[in-house]
């Protein structure tokens, strides 16, 4: 179903992409070029992750290195985005006449870590605070300062949050609090919601 | 409750016509019913194999198929009360509930689907989005939860960690080093060969994410030329000043090298010359103009002439003729004669020839013409054979539809009396509802009025307590009266013990008339007898067993003594 | 069996409820109206009117005012538990009055006495709580990094307010036609204070699990160890 995007997509590559791609196996050498897109694809799917340096792709032609980088991380993305298979992704490059060696490793990786970038291509995008986590606790008031005796019913008080990828700390996205019939009617709400997707996942 | 059980055979007959309708549903036989829930959690779970049928024989086969039954309704769902027993020893009130359940599950894309199977390759991108979105939901409400953290690595096979969210944030000033490596100026090269941070580095920030940098800036760089940019301009203006330029200098620059170095004498000098040229050249011209006139009246007269020329020839040419033929009178006229003569029996052989040509072709165009002619009938004939056929296909049809049409209308009327009917049971049950409120409303103000009755009371008691209590120490009497006063309170709140007692009893009673009934409507009996007798049968078994096994036995000491 | 401690002040204040049962009535009628519309003066001259000994209409609305008083006392100062226990703190704080009179009394303090409780025992702490809930399922079919997906999220809208109870709530919210200028700008000087709209989005695997947890919520208040706990802070 995903038809093929017609042949001017190869315009979908800037200048400086291309040229990075075609130092590829030319000015840097096809063992550095192997060792450039593996730590590319790396440093693209864990960002966060900490990743040694590689220092010996820019011990020669450092600038060329770091194009090429750039061309590597743009191709692999822009052929997530418009979800090229493997053999698109080589009609293209064979398009731009790139040395073959290059064009070969390119697809290998691309269609052996495809699913991992559309999975990290996938979070990318705007969203609302996204609820994954649910604390609660229930709390009954003995005495305050404007009453002399407690209320006698025990309250939720009902915390939505979600961690922080990088770091993993919980961050709080709204508290409130509600009593047993309103905490009820939450979860009458809630369910709603569930039966409703049960019913789009059926009908 | 009938037509509940009129609606579920119907439901049950549909999903798999191997399902006798029977009047009711207290009637169906345990195969029945596990022929009937099968089938339900076949069409509700496709991927899921079950048992078809309940086999005859023994009893542990049985109960094997029904537990696995019961297993598969509880994974449908099922919240109520069911095993193997539901399925062996079936009551009519649980398999309703059973299989109402069942049949709320079953699918109603099944009618849907197989109308689709046909037309699949046709299938537009809504409902290509819809499928879609029906995979993901079910497969998302059917995944474990996980927590966040997990979720990177557990989920990931589902394409379900939708959770981890980054914001399209990206670098805007990447620095990579541009497509030509000539433009750069050796500073440029010397600072990305050597201190230039890389894209990862640039983009290590937890600010911006790095794909969102890269296809930011691929679309900046092929969009921008686009934009006014220094480099184009410049290239521009190059091309276009070179034949701008010379035109406007040369002259400017001759009159101004000129104008200096001689005096004002031969300006002077060179003007009147070109003064004395102009009028030269304007008389020259006038000159021209009118031998230019000469010329075109010359012309104008050679036209003329030539035309005269043309028309007087071919007079000339007859004339010349004539008077050839004129020369030698008898003899031309001979010539001409015969002439005549044998164009005129050209002609004659020529118009035969056309007749004998013509007369053919006349003939195969009246053969055509006929032809086409009844063709052209038997067309018409055709086609109004080919119609009336279509108007009884159309009548047969018409009358088809208005046959289903009646009997349409027929079983709507069904469901019309359903609506009815449900619209007065809740009536009815509004009715209650109001009835049971009126009730409450006058339990609570008996209540409120027995606890004044008996806040009253019990003050009036303390209050003529005291009072007996004080006189009771002077008066015989009242030390008698006091003493009755203690005994008729203690009899008297023995008495309300006794009837709040009796309330509660009445209470009870009623509680256990109502679980009797509940229990009643289960007919324990008959199951309690099914049930002895497969027990039986199942003690039967297990003598015939041991009968067996003790044969075994027997004959292998046999064996062992010989 | 206690009675109420009242001061002097507030007792001359109270003596108009030594009148017939169907007056004091009216009275508390006026009390509740104060506590939803605040004084109404031109009702309370009317009201004084009605009386044939001249009082005057500050007088009816130091009644008002006290009975608005007594009911916060009873409220917050006695813990009563049935109409029996209230009825005999009344009768011992009011020895003067008619039987009839005091059970006025005592229904007017107890059908309020929820909306006391709810603003004034919870007033000191404002904690946020949810009114609302509106929800939507979102599909997201495609993004600037990834043409084709088909992610489904569920987006809620929830609305949080300060002002505890419903009761005070919805004399804030609904029906705003016949309502003057004034009136709607403070209560959307109010809104902007007590009130806070959040949305969220989450997934459906969240979603079930956040039911699963609320109900666990739900169900352990209702066990008999959390139970006893709160009874014995009552």
């Amino acid at each position: 179903m995903e038809k093929p995007p017609p042949p001017e997509d190869s315009g979908l590559l800037s200048a400086t992409v291309v040229a990075g791609l075609k130092s590829l196996g030319n000015i840097i050498t096809p063992a550095l070029t192997k060792l450039l897109i593996a730590n590319a694809l790396k440093l693209t799917l864990h960002p966060d992750a900490t990743i040694a340096p590689v220092p010996e792709l820019y011990a020669s032609n450092a600038a060329c290195a770091k194009q090429s980088e750039y061309a590597v991380v743009t191709l692999l993305s822009l052929a997530t985005k418009h979800g090229w298979d493997g053999f698109m992704l080589r009609q293209q490059l064979d398009h731009l006449s790139i040395n073959s060696a290059a064009i070969e490793e390119l697809t290998r990786v691309y269609e052996d870590n495809r699913k991992d970038l559309v999975l990290r291509q996938l979070q990318l995008g705007h969203n609302f605070p996204h609820i994954t986590d649910i604390q609660w606790r229930i709390a009954c008031d003995v005495k305050s300062s404007t009453s002399d005796c407690s209320t006698g019913v025990a309250s939720f008080y009902i915390n939505l949050g979600h961690f922080r990828p990088s770091s993993g700390e919980r961050v709080t996205i709204v508290e409130f609090v509600c009593n047993a019939e309103e905490l009820q009617s939450l979860i009458n709400r809630l369910k709603e919601i569930e039966r409703h997707c049960s019913q789009m996942a059926v009908a | 409750m009938d037509e509940v059980d009129k609606i579920i055979m119907h439901q049950l007959h549909q999903v798999d016509p191997a399902i006798e309708p029977t009047e009711e549903l207290a009637e169906f036989t345990p195969e029945q019913v596990v022929r009937a829930v099968s089938s339900c959690l076949g069409e509700i779970r496709p991927d899921v194999q079950l048992p078809r049928s309940l086999p005859g024989g023994a009893m542990a086969q049985r109960f094997s198929v029904a537990s696995s039954l019961a297993e598969g309704c509880k994974d449908a769902g099922y919240r109520g009360d069911i095993g193997y027993q539901t399925f062996l020893y079936p009551n009519a009130v649980e398999l309703r509930r059973l299989l109402m359940f069942l049949i709320e599950q079953l699918p109603r894309e099944r009618q849907a689907a197989e109308d689709g199977v046909g037309k699949s390759q046709s299938l537009s991108h809504r409902e290509i989005l819809q499928r879609k979105i029906r995979k993901e939901l079910a497969t998302q409400l059917k995944t474990p939860w996980v927590p966040q953290f997990a979720r990177s690595v557990g989920n990931r096979k589902s394409l379900g960690c939708s959770s981890l969210c980054i914001d399209f944030r990206p670098h805007i000033n990447l620095s990579v080093p541009s497509a030509n490596p000539e433009e750069r100026t050796k500073e440029v090269q010397q600072y990305f060969d050597q201190l230039a941070p890389n894209i990862f580095q640039q983009t290590a920030s937890s600010s911006v994410d790095l794909i969102a940098s890269v296809l930011h800036k691929n679309e900046l760089e092929r969009w921008g030329p686009e934009l006014p940019d220094s480099l184009h301009l410049f290239s521009g203006i190059e091309e276009v000043a070179p034949p701008l330029l010379p035109k406007v200098s040369h002259p400017v620059d001759k009159s101004s090298t000129s104008g200096t170095e001689e005096e004002v004498s031969p300006l002077e000098q060179l003007s009147n010359e070109v003064q004395e040229l102009r009028s030269q050249c304007e008389s020259l011209l006038m000159e021209r103009k009118s031998h230019a006139a000469a010329l075109a009246a010359s012309k104008l007269r050679e036209s003329k002439a030539t035309e005269e020329i043309g028309r007087i020839q071919p007079v000339l040419k007859l004339h010349e003729r004539t008077s050839l033929v004129l020369a030698d009178s008898e003899q031309n006229l001979n010539k001409l004669e015969a002439l005549l003569k044998s164009t005129q029996a050209k002609r004659e052989t020529l118009t035969q020839q056309w007749q004998e040509y013509r007369k053919p072709l006349l003939e195969t165009l009246e053969t055509l013409k006929t032809a086409k002619e009844a063709q052209h009938v038997q067309g018409i004939r055709s086609n109004i054979e080919q119609l009336e056929q279509e108007l009884q296909a159309k009548t047969k049809q018409h009358n088809e539809l208005n046959a289903t049409l009646r009997s349409a209308s027929q079983s709507l009327a069904p469901r019309k009396e359903y609506t009815r009917r449900i619209h007065e049971f809740i009536g009815n049950i509004r009715k209650q509802r109001a009835d049971i409120f009126k009730v409450l409303d006058d339990t609570r103000q008996l209540q409120k009025q027995l606890n004044v009755v008996g806040a009253q009371l019990q003050r009036q008691f303390n209050y003529t307590d005291d009072l007996l209590f004080q006189s009771a120490k002077h008066d015989l009497h009242a030390k008698r009266a006091y003493k009755l006063l203690a005994q008729l309170h203690a009899n008297c709140s023995e008495l309300v013990e006794c009837v709040s007692l009796t309330g509660n009893v009445t209470k009870q009673i009623r509680e256990l008339e109502v679980q009797i009934d509940g229990e009643k409507l289960k007919n324990v009996l008959t199951s309690l007898q099914q049930i002895t007798g497969d027990i039986q049968k199942f003690e039967q078994h297990i003598q015939e067993l041991q009968g067996q096994i003790s044969a075994v036995e027997q004959a292998q000491v046999n064996n062992g003594g010989s | 069996m206690s009675s109420l401690r009242l001061s002097q002040q507030q007792r001359d204040h109270l003596t108009l409820l030594q009148r017939p049962a169907s007056d004091v009535v009216e009275l508390c009628k006026l009390a509740f109206d104060y506590l939803i519309n605040g004084p109404n003066p031109s009702r309370y001259e009317t009201m004084a009117k009605k009386y044939i000994e001249s009082c005057s209409p500050e007088a009816v609305q130091r009644a008002v005012e006290a009975l608005i008083s007594l009911l916060i006392s009873v409220t917050t100062r006695v813990s009563v538990n049935t109409s029996a226990h209230m009825q005999s703190v009344l009768r011992q704080t009011f020895p003067e009055l008619s039987s009839d009179v005091l059970e006025v009394l005592e229904q007017f303090v107890t059908s309020k006495r929820n909306f006391v409780e709810g603003s004034i025992k919870s007033a000191n702490i404002r904690a946020y709580r949810l009114v609302n809930l509106n929800w939507r399922l979102e599909v997201r079919t495609a993004s600037r990094s990834l043409l084709d997906q088909c992610t489904v999220c569920i987006v809620m809208k929830l609305y949080l307010h300060t002002e505890p109870k419903n009761e005070n709530r919805e004399l804030l919210s609904v029906d705003l036609s016949d309502r003057s200028e004034q009136e709607l700008a403070t209560m959307e000087e109010d809104g902007r204070r007590h009130r806070k709209d959040v949305i969220v989005q989450t997934d459906v695997s969240s979603l079930v699990h956040m039911i699963k947890t609320l109900e666990d919520a739900l169900a352990e208040s209702k066990t008999r160890r959390v139970r006893n706990i709160v009874d014995a802070i009552h």
